[in-house]
């Protein structure tokens, strides 16, 4: 599905299909209605679809209906050309950032009128805010090319027009004002000469863009760069001429989701509701690849190829980030020590682990996690933002710790920094040093949070993910895989034995041998191969683990459970009776150390580097693990097993 | 809800598909599982039918068709009847009118 960043807010989670019955829904739920709006607004949601939950919300407001947890807001919109459907816009969007939005609307073309009025509609409920939305067709500009003091006039006398209703808003309702700018025209009568000879179109709204910057300076009145948020999807692609024409909307109704979302962020920031720590994952996220598996020379960063800059480029904006007061903190699935290595020793990391407040890095969950991080700085969940490559990581993060802004991000790294820019989780009204200081305040020592209570609850959301775990012996379609996860698995690696293709391929064939390839699916999408298993026969009715490892992305799912039970099905068809498991530690796979007594086998033997462990297969129960088992293409079927 | 599935742009399709189609896109646009268009059918028939809601849906209509109207084509139109003709016009052997 090809989303577009800032049509489809696409760092939003994609709306379900049966979005007007979920809005019908919230009607017939009144103790609940304010927190289901706010998750409905949650979703990626186009015009029609915030008309349609605007609606909605009306609906709510006049059956009388508590809004909480959203906070009373109100505002009034001063706008030329049609207001109607920029404010539906609003008051739905409003509800994404936990505002319950009160929008009255100037009447239409009474945008000086209704200002100068003390007692009009948009003074009338005492609004917090006016936003004051006029587009460049309402201001006085006269075009002079060449007339260098016209022109000056012309843009004197569009920023006068402004300031008097700002005045007059101050007087009567005492409201900030936030003011628009003006996004041009793509029509020019020159080229290149448009932007230099005064008298032009986009000459005078230059003129007018940077004059309102100097007419804010020292005002509690805020700016709303509409020129920015045009320039950046495209002038051409902003303003529609048919929609002017003929319903007089001001930009294309496409880039409404956009427009609203970037005033309610400037709504919640009056209200302190920005975000203010920025929690990132590393394998993937922060360079490409897994440290715990690549080591320090097979990640990538930096170092001049695509990806490698693509990781870089996030880094330096997350160090822009850093700079201008967001505080930042690793959570991350890995042992500590591998995941500040890249930190301390690869000459192309921009960031230092010095640059982050927390440092977790561990192989507990991820929310559990973010509660610590978010304990050990003091701060609420609804100050964090989670950035995450992995699908399960994020929607994992959602589900337990829903007041975590957690971001879709694209699949290829190179838009990780766009994305995250385009959502605007920061925004801010001012910036003064104390912001400066603030993320040092926090960090200088880069420290690890003491893990509480488990956040939410696992096992549900694991039942959630409709997982499909697929067994399979080793094949020769899927051999290089196979070989691959053979030779490149280092953390969840029982006893690191590396197999040729050559060897893999005789694995295949050899009757005596028990081997098992595990792929994984969910409802998040496809995994892959992600476990392979060897088993030998020992003495007679003994089976040794010869090889079990398993990739790193599917921890904590309890796929070695299932996996479990798949070997002792097919030991019992077997005739084997006991299991045999050896742990042979290198310095990569401490991870491992307990797998065998995890899942219920005995110690038979301990050295310094190695440990054997037993199961009796008879009185061993691993519990039904929450996923859809298939199991095929074995010599003799397990019994009991489902093809 | 029928649910008509068919290529926008490649695929022709006949004036019964057409209405099929376009029925599906106003009971959703007005959330009314129970309107049936009619050729005689106008805004004033539909709850709901405004100047905004108008444009609205002639956009919604050229998104789910592919197609675009031109402000004469618009202007034109006096009812749904128009509206279904415009439409097969405009999707007639999947070229860009």
């Amino acid at each position: 599905m090809d989303r577009d960043l800032h049509r489809d807010l696409s760092w939003l989670i994609a709306c379900p299909d049966d979005f007007n019955r979920l809005c019908r829904a919230t009607l017939e739920a009144p103790g609940s209605f304010g927190a289901e709006i706010r998750k409905l607004a949650g979703y990626s949601l186009d015009a029609d679809r915030l008309i349609r939950l605007a609606k909605t919300i009306a609906s709510g407001l006049a059956k009388r209906y508590d809004f909480s947890p959203l906070a009373p807001f109100r505002m009034s919109l001063v706008g030329n050309g049609t207001s109607e459907f920029i404010r539906a816009g609003l008051i739905a969007t409003a509800a994404r950032h936990g505002l319950a939005l009160d929008c009255a609307a100037a009447g239409y073309g009474q945008a000086l009128q209704d200002s100068l009025q003390p007692d009009s509609a948009i003074h009338r409920d005492a609004p917090a805010v006016v936003l004051i939305a006029l587009d460049w067709r309402a201001l006085p500009l006269g075009l002079t090319p060449g007339d260098a003091a016209a022109a000056e006039g012309s843009v004197e006398a569009a920023l006068d027009y402004l300031d008097s209703i700002r005045a007059a808003v101050r007087r009567n309702s005492g409201a900030i004002c936030m003011v628009q700018n003006l996004a041009a025209p793509p029509e020019g009568t020159f080229g290149s000469l448009d932007r230099r000879l005064p008298g032009t179109l986009r000459c005078l709204i230059d003129g007018v863009n940077s004059g309102l910057v100097k007419r804010l300076r020292d005002s509690p009145d805020v700016l709303f760069d509409v020129a920015g948020i045009a320039e950046t999807v495209g002038l051409s692609n902003w303003h529609s001429p048919n929609e002017w024409n003929t319903a007089k909307l001001p930009f294309a109704l496409e880039y409404l989701p956009l427009y609203a979302d970037h005033v309610c962020r400037l709504l919640a920031a009056q209200r302190g509701l920005s975000r203010r720590c920025l929690v990132l994952d590393l394998d993937n996220t922060l360079w490409g690849g897994v440290i715990g598996d690549d080591g320090l020379n097979g990640i990538h960063i930096g170092q001049g190829d695509g990806v490698g800059e693509a990781y870089a480029d996030f880094q330096r904006y997350v160090i822009a980030l850093r700079d201008r007061g967001v505080v930042l903190a690793v959570c991350s699935k890995n042992e500590e020590e591998a995941a500040r290595l890249p930190f301390r020793e690869h000459p192309d990391m921009l960031l230092r682990d010095g640059d982050f407040a927390v440092f977790q890095a561990n192989w507990n969950d991820k929310a559990t996690n973010i509660q610590a991080i978010a304990d050990t700085l003091a701060l609420g969940l609804e100050s964090f933002v989670f950035v995450d490559d992995n699908p399960f990581e994020r929607t994992l993060v959602r589900e337990m710790l829903p007041k975590v802004a957690v971001p879709e991000m694209p699949e290829d790294p190179a838009w990780y920094a766009r994305t995250l820019s385009a959502a605007g989780y920061f925004e801010a009204l001012t910036f003064s040093e104390e912001d400066t200081k603030r993320a040092s305040y926090y960090a200088g020592n880069a420290q690890r949070a003491i893990l509480g209570r488990q956040a939410g609850d696992l096992n549900a959301y694991l039942a959630s993910l409709e997982m499909k775990i697929t067994f399979q012996p080793f094949l020769e379609t899927a051999r290089a895989r196979v070989a691959q996860l053979i030779n490149k698995s280092n953390q969840f690696n029982l006893t690191t034995r590396r197999y040729t293709e050559a060897e893999v391929a005789r694995l295949e064939s050899d009757p005596s041998v028990f081997t098992l390839q595990v792929r994984l699916r969910d409802k998040l999408g496809d995994n892959g191969m992600i476990s392979v298993v060897i088993c030998r026969p020992a003495e007679p009715s003994v089976w040794e683990i010869d090889t079990w490892l398993m990739s790193c992305r599917v921890l904590g799912r309890l796929v070695e459970t299932a996996v479990l039970r798949e070997l002792l099905e097919h030991a019992r068809g077997r005739g084997v009776t006991r299991l045999r498991g050896v742990y042979l530690r290198t310095d990569r796979n401490k991870l491992v150390q307990e797998h065998y007594p995890n899942l219920g086998f005995a110690l038979v033997e301990a050295r310094n580097d190695a440990s054997v462990w037993e199961l009796d297969i008879a009185s061993s129960n691993a519990p039904p693990p929450p996923m859809a088992v298939t199991s095929m293409g074995f010599q003799t079927a397990a019994p009991g097993a489902s093809s | 809800m029928y649910n008509v599935k068919f290529n926008p742009g490649s695929d022709m399709i006949s004036n019964d598909q057409c209405q099929t189609i376009l029925g599906d896109l106003f009971q959703d646009f007005f959330d009314d599982d129970t309107l049936v268009l009619r050729p005689d059918m106008t805004a004033r028939d539909v709850d709901g039918w405004d100047s905004l809601a108008h444009v609205r849906l002639l956009l919604a209509i050229e998104r789910k068709f592919h197609i675009r109207f031109s402000a004469p084509e618009v202007g034109g139109l006096q009812s749904v009847g128009d509206l279904l003709t415009l439409i097969a016009h405009k999707t007639e052997a999947g070229s860009m009118k």
